[in-house]
């Protein structure tokens, strides 16, 4: 059973089209990293997920039910995001309380464990908070409400690279405890790349990508040598990426679909052949045309 | 796969409920502090003073009454259920939450907040008698000064149901802002244009004194119960229908 | 840290020959029970789903065998399989390329051997001074 399931997700806000014709279906237990640009549309298709918004067109499926005022999907799913409401009259103690008579299998040693770790204090009150520490509290509250689908809405905002770090180790240490189906969106696939099962990377509202993240390492190659031997060999291949450098000599990312001798017989032929990293990938497929911000400067 | 949790809207509410007490116990201050301003304010009398003198003897009437004791109260029980559906809709979706039990959590709240406003209300009422009573030195109070505590259970049991009344309209008028922010200058905008064309017209504002009159002029207690949970019913039965499609944006 | 980001190998081959290296050096003897795919995903830091899939590489090609609910463990022949391989992909690789490059720079056959001949001492010293 999928946990999420959505096809011809469409969700516009008067004219922009934020959703556009989505489908995938996300298979349990796994972490996906849910990748794109500002403005893709990841957060309104987590929160048509979560049962927030109503999509225009196309189905969603979350639990094998639609999730749009579902108590039962509600009940198993948590949302972070930076912007939680939580009551301005109550400390963070009183609030971990209170977010654990919620779900069935909070984990309240290891919320007040985390609490410990990031030193917070029950005293403190959220809207005082540092956007690091605010961010930081609300993924104590994904992490320790167990739900079998957490969703987290780029909840790194604000922290630190160490508590960047710490959260991240703490979600992969949590999830090989207790194995849930997690959707993680961020623009920085770099950081969250290693603990992924799957990414989905999305652009203008569309889907981009949906592979498994061992796959990505394999799906583009970095070729840079003299402009004619790249290019004959960028005949076979979809180019994502090229970069004139110096004289004839030329960068250029491209759909690996070689096999190891002809890679082999370039190396020979002196171009140097390198592994795109996922990151990089991700942006030139995003990008809006091949040669980048480039391309702009190079037309005057 | 980790297993399912079934749960039912009314346990969800019933959390929820914990929840939002202890999320607004902050209400109940200014609950406190409503009271005490109308309760000075009372000290004064109502409605003016009238005097005279009359062979070396002066007097003064001085109408004291608890009706701006319970007045405040009423516009304190509006505004909660107004704020109610401007904070209790957002925060419920934080963690689990459908619409319907955040709304039915939020009566509940709204309900329990009412009968404590309804009874310290009519208290209140009855302290600024006795305060009255004991400042101006009163021998006599004669009869009419005791209640009959069936008279005093009545005064409560109206109050909390004007209280409640009133604080579901004000939670309609809240999530109708909530959908739209238009109407955070509609509303007032609608209400007082009525007020003040048929006050020219007519001199008077038939519609507003109509809909008071008919729950004040209602004679029989079960009666007077009975247009209020209906029409309250009714309210929140809009409620439910009409933002059961309404999405948290948050 | 253990991984290299840059490699244009994938995270789980990676792993796979960490654990190649484990069982060459001697860490984990033969018959011996290699790490679970929680313990990798907890040492690496990357998903248990990429853990997995680096043991399986290993026990797709017999290095390691499966004893039921108590885990991997390493094969008798793993070490001496371990061996023959990295000589037959990995050294002959690095020899095709160490010619290739000598060849771009105009290197002659005697200098490359006396480059290796010496490259040897060195390595051999510094084994001995540890």
């Amino acid at each position: 059973m999928n946990v999420v399931d959505c096809s011809g997700l469409t969700k516009t806000f008067g004219r922009t089209t934020a959703v556009n014709n989505l489908s995938f279906t996300l298979a349990p237990n796994k972490i996906t990293g849910l990748i794109g640009r500002n403005g893709a549309g990841k957060t309104t298709l987590l929160k048509m997920i979560a049962g927030y918004l109503l999509p225009n067109a196309g189905s969603i499926q979350v639990f094998s039910e639609n999730p749009f005022n579902n108590i039962k999907v509600s009940a198993n799913m948590v949302f972070v995001d930076e912007n939680m409401v939580l009551p301005a009259t109550m400390n963070l103690g009183e609030i971990l309380e209170s977010a654990g008579s919620f779900y069935a299998h909070w984990d309240h040693k290891l919320a007040v464990g985390l609490f410990t770790y990031f030193n917070l204090h029950p005293g403190q009150y959220h809207s005082k908070l540092s956007k690091g520490m605010r961010s930081a509290f609300n993924a104590i509250l994904g992490l320790a409400a167990r739900c079998p689908l957490t969703i987290f809405d780029e909840p790194t905002t604000g922290m630190d690279a160490a508590v960047r770090k710490d959260f991240y180790r703490a979600l992969l240490k949590d999830f090989m405890q207790r194995p849930r189906t997690v959707i993680l969106s961020s623009h920085l696939l770099n950081e969250i790349n290693d603990i992924l099962d799957d990414l989905l990377l999305i652009k203008d509202g569309e889907k981009c990508l949906h592979m498994p993240i061992d796959e990505l390492k394999e799906y583009a190659v970095g070729l840079q040598g003299k402009e004619e031997t790249v290019a004959e060999m960028a005949e076979k291949a979809e180019v994502m990426h090229w970069k004139k450098l110096g004289k004839d000599s030329v960068y250029m990312a491209v759909r690996n679909q070689f096999a190891e001798e002809e890679l082999q017989k370039a190396r020979l032929e002196g171009v140097a052949i390198s592994p795109v990293a996922a990151d990089d990938l991700c942006m030139y497929l995003t990008a809006r045309n091949k040669g980048g911000i480039d391309d702009v400067f190079d037309r005057n | 796969m980790m297993s399912l949790t079934e749960t039912s809207i009314l346990a969800v509410a019933k959390t929820q409920y914990h929840y939002k007490t202890k999320a607004h116990a902050g209400l109940f201050f200014t609950l406190i502090a409503v009271q005490l301003l109308a309760f000075l304010l009372s000290l004064n009398g109502v409605g003016g003073s009238s005097g005279g003198g009359n062979q070396g003897i002066s007097y003064t009437i001085k109408y004291v009454t608890g009706d701006v004791i319970i007045i405040f109260t009423l516009i304190w029980a509006f505004s909660i259920g107004i704020s109610m559906a401007n904070n209790g809709f957002k925060t419920d979706f934080t963690f689990v939450s459908n619409r319907l039990s955040s709304h039915l959590s939020s009566l509940a709240f709204l309900l329990t907040a009412t009968v404590i406003a309804g009874v310290t209300a009519t208290l209140c009422g009855l302290l600024l008698r006795v305060v009255m009573f004991l400042s101006h030195g009163g021998v006599d109070a004669g009869p009419a000064f005791w209640i009959a505590p069936t008279a005093l259970l009545s005064g409560i049991f109206a109050a909390t149901l004007y209280a409640a009344l009133l604080s579901i309209i004000g939670y309609f008028i809240g999530m109708l802002t909530q959908r739209h922010p238009a109407f955070v200058v509609l509303l007032p905008g609608l209400f007082f244009g009525t007020l003040f064309v048929e006050a020219r017209s007519t001199g008077q504002a038939r519609t507003l004194i109509n809909a008071i009159e008919f729950f004040s002029k209602e004679g029989s207690y079960a009666l007077f119960a009975l247009k209020v949970v209906i029409v309250s019913a009714i309210v929140f039965g809009c409620v439910i229908l009409f933002f059961s499609r309404m999405e948290v944006r948050k | 840290m253990l991984l290299d980001i840059d490699s244009l190998k994938p995270i789980y081959v990676q792993i796979a020959e960490w654990l190649e290296m484990e069982i060459l050096n001697g860490n984990i003897a033969s018959d011996e029970k290699i790490y679970s795919q929680n313990q990798l995903a907890d040492i690496f830091n990357v998903n248990p789903a990429t853990a997995a899939k680096g043991l399986n590489i290993l026990a797709d090609e017999k290095l390691l065998y499966k004893k039921r609910g108590l885990g991997m463990f390493v094969s008798s022949h793993a070490r001496g399989a371990i061996r023959s391989k990295r000589i037959e992909r990995n050294l002959k690789q690095l020899v095709l390329e160490l010619v290739a490059e000598a060849k771009r720079l105009d290197v002659g056959r005697d200098d490359l051997i006396n480059m290796l001949i010496a490259a040897e001492l060195q390595v051999t010293e510094e084994g001995s001074s540890q």
